[in-house]
């Protein structure tokens, strides 16, 4: 089934990117009207249509963020509320949108890949993976490979990163310690194998960058401290119960609202772009329940895959000859959270015109969709379950706004 | 059975900053001027280290470097500090290296440095990112509500210019810089020690 991925401005239309993630088949149709598909405002950074306030309703409005109130990050969300309940809730991307795709656009690709990698610095080797994929003629397998093991390394983290989230909202402070120990381990393996902590300037066309290869040796230590920590994990009723039931989203609101990533894969949709990337040989993990528990479950799996494909991988400096496709050119990448894409345009190897769609923009509709009905304690426990952030949620959309 | 664990596992904190480790370092700082940097970050023939974006396609030798942080105007006194971290545009690289300050492995709080949730409660406003046209106000009304003696810390190279060409400075008062994209923690330790008038010796 096609799912409505992005939609970018651009001459004065819509352009609606479309992908099955059975087959992987893209197609791009420009349109003067937004797609008539739920998520399409959303998809331009308009959220206001999603907020509903039902009939007869007293809920009152607040806004949580975009400074203040435990986000921690340049966002926000309008909360139609009685007091306890959530009634309606939406995203508000705008405080952190950066027009990072005009620091792109007009440089050589070599040196558009530098503000790329900040256009959300977690996701930086999935956004230039996407963006590689889309400029690269005859791409090398071997030079793939190890951008393959680097963008599991980045699943690593930021999936260590989530738990540790999930388990300090619950309380387990020592399970939330050692997580986020486990997230501090990969990152300082990133920083030995590349030169920086979050992998920046390892993806080079045709190329790539590592300083110490051995470092990823050190993965078998986390890998087991990992497999311990788990199954302590999986037996603390109090994480469990919290999670379980909290913030659901049915398989009927993944395919209404186009999610993607942990959010649609947690309520038994497979829409992994692995799962048609010719570099993997990958069967997308799924939990049914579509709950806080089952994305957390999902996380825990995909930790276990990941570290099988690092390991099935010669990490070492790689570098290829590789000619640039010129004109417009589609890429995806699957992230930690879901998938990015780059819709990129290459003139006399410049980027002339570049549109990105990070996953958050559309799983912040999503975990709206979830956490509506619920109570204000869920809050932490459905957006954690995610792992999004507004970095990747207001990215531009590369056009006349 | 977690604290068991949790004792098996004996101290992993930081010795920062009494003694650095090489794990803990920026690995690849330039130490010395490029012929040129197609970010801009080059000033009157000097590299400019608060615009500069480490992104390593200068000419300039790179390797790990201590001191990152550059405090103009410390606070008058030494003793634990209360900081409000605020979101002005960053791409989250800077909002997770100031999350790890708390884990296991650097655990400020073993330093007296503790975050608030409110300006109304801080000392130092650590500011990241570049500031966007929607968190302007937000900056500004943040540095307005915060107690005297206050002073504002802006960590990485979007926060000074490095990327969008906004500066934090262009909008409130700056007391310190911590350079890096993103600063490591231990330099984030090192801005924030230093701005507390603190020896890092």
């Amino acid at each position: 089934m096609k799912v409505l991925s992005a939609v970018f401005r651009r001459k004065g239309a819509f352009l609606a990117v479309w992908l099955n993630y059975e087959t992987g088949e893209v197609e791009i149709r420009e349109s003067p009207e937004l797609p008539k598909r739920k998520i399409a405002p959303a998809l331009t950074g308009d959220t206001s249509a999603y907020l509903t306030v039902p009939q007869g309703s007293n809920a009152v409005s607040l806004t949580f963020g975009p400074a203040a109130g435990g986000l921690g990050q340049a966002g926000a969300f309008e909360i139609l509320t009685y007091g306890e309940r959530i009634v309606s809730i939406r995203p508000i991307y705008s405080y952190k949108r950066r027009r990072i795709e005009a620091s792109i656009a007009g440089r050589p690709v070599h040196e558009a890949l530098i503000p790329l990698e900040r256009a959300a610095g977690n996701f930086s080797m999935a956004y230039t993976y996407a963006f590689l994929r889309a400029v690269e003629k005859d791409p090398d397998r071997e030079v793939w490979e190890v951008r393959k093991a680097l963008l599991e390394l980045e699943r690593l983290y930021n999936h260590f990163n989530a738990i540790h989230k999930l388990a300090g909202a619950a309380s387990q402070k020592v399970a939330t310690m050692r997580f986020h120990a486990l997230e501090e381990d990969v990152l300082r393996i990133l920083a030995r194998l590349t030169g920086h902590r979050y992998g920046f300037g390892a993806n080079k066309p045709g190329e790539v960058n590592l300083l110490e290869p051995g470092a990823v040796e050190r993965l078998r230590a986390v890998k087991e401290e990992f497999l311990t920590l788990k199954d302590e994990l999986l037996e603390s009723k109090i994480l469990i119960d919290r999670l379980h039931n909290t913030c659901r989203l049915s398989r009927e609101d993944i395919i209404e609202l186009d999610a993607v990533g942990i959010a649609a894969r947690g309520s038994g949709v497979p829409r992994d772009v692995r799962a048609f990337d010719r570099f993997y040989s990958y069967k997308p993990v799924t939990c049914e329940e579509g709950d806080a528990l089952a994305r957390m479950m999902v996380r825990i799996e995909e930790i276990e895959r990941s570290f099988e494909i690092i390991e099935g991988i010669d990490v070492k400096p790689v570098k290829a000859e590789t000619e640039l496709e010129e004109g417009l050119k589609f890429g995806v990448a699957e992230a930690a959270h879901g998938d990015v894409l780059a819709l990129v345009e290459v003139r006399d190897g410049a980027v002339r015109w570049i549109g990105l769609r990070g996953a958050s923009r559309v799983n912040y509709i999503a975990f709206c969709r979830g956490i509506t009905g619920n109570i204000f304690t869920d809050f932490p426990f459905g957006l954690e379950s995610f792992g999004l952030n507004f970095a990747d949620a207001a990215l531009w959309q590369g056009g006349e706004e | 059975m977690w604290i068991i664990r949790g004792l098996k596992k004996g101290v992993i904190t930081s010795r920062y900053p009494e003694k650095s480790s090489e794990e803990e370092l920026p690995p690849m700082v330039p130490l010395s001027t490029p012929g040129e940097c197609p970010f801009g970050a080059l000033r009157d023939g000097r590299l400019d280290g608060s615009r500069c974006l480490y992104c390593r396609l200068c000419d300039a030798e790179f390797g790990r470097k201590e001191e990152m942080a550059l405090i103009e105007r410390p606070l008058p006194f030494r003793k634990s500090l209360h900081v409000f971290f605020l979101d002005a545009g960053t791409c989250h690289a800077c909002n997770r290296e100031v999350a790890q300050l708390q884990s296991p492995y650097y655990d400020i709080h073993r330093l007296g440095i503790f975050f608030t949730p409110t300006p109304k409660h801080a000392d130092v406003l650590l500011v990241a990112g570049c500031p966007t046209d929607e968190m302007i106000p937000v900056l500004k009304e943040a540095y307005e509500v915060m107690p005297e003696p206050k002073r504002v810390l802006v960590m990485g190279s979007c926060a000074q210019g490095g990327l969008c060409g906004r500066r934090v400075e262009n909008f409130i008062p700056v007391d310190g810089r911590i350079n890096g994209c993103p600063p490591a923690p231990v330099n984030i330790i090192e801005g924030l020690l230093k701005t507390a008038g603190r020896d890092i010796q």
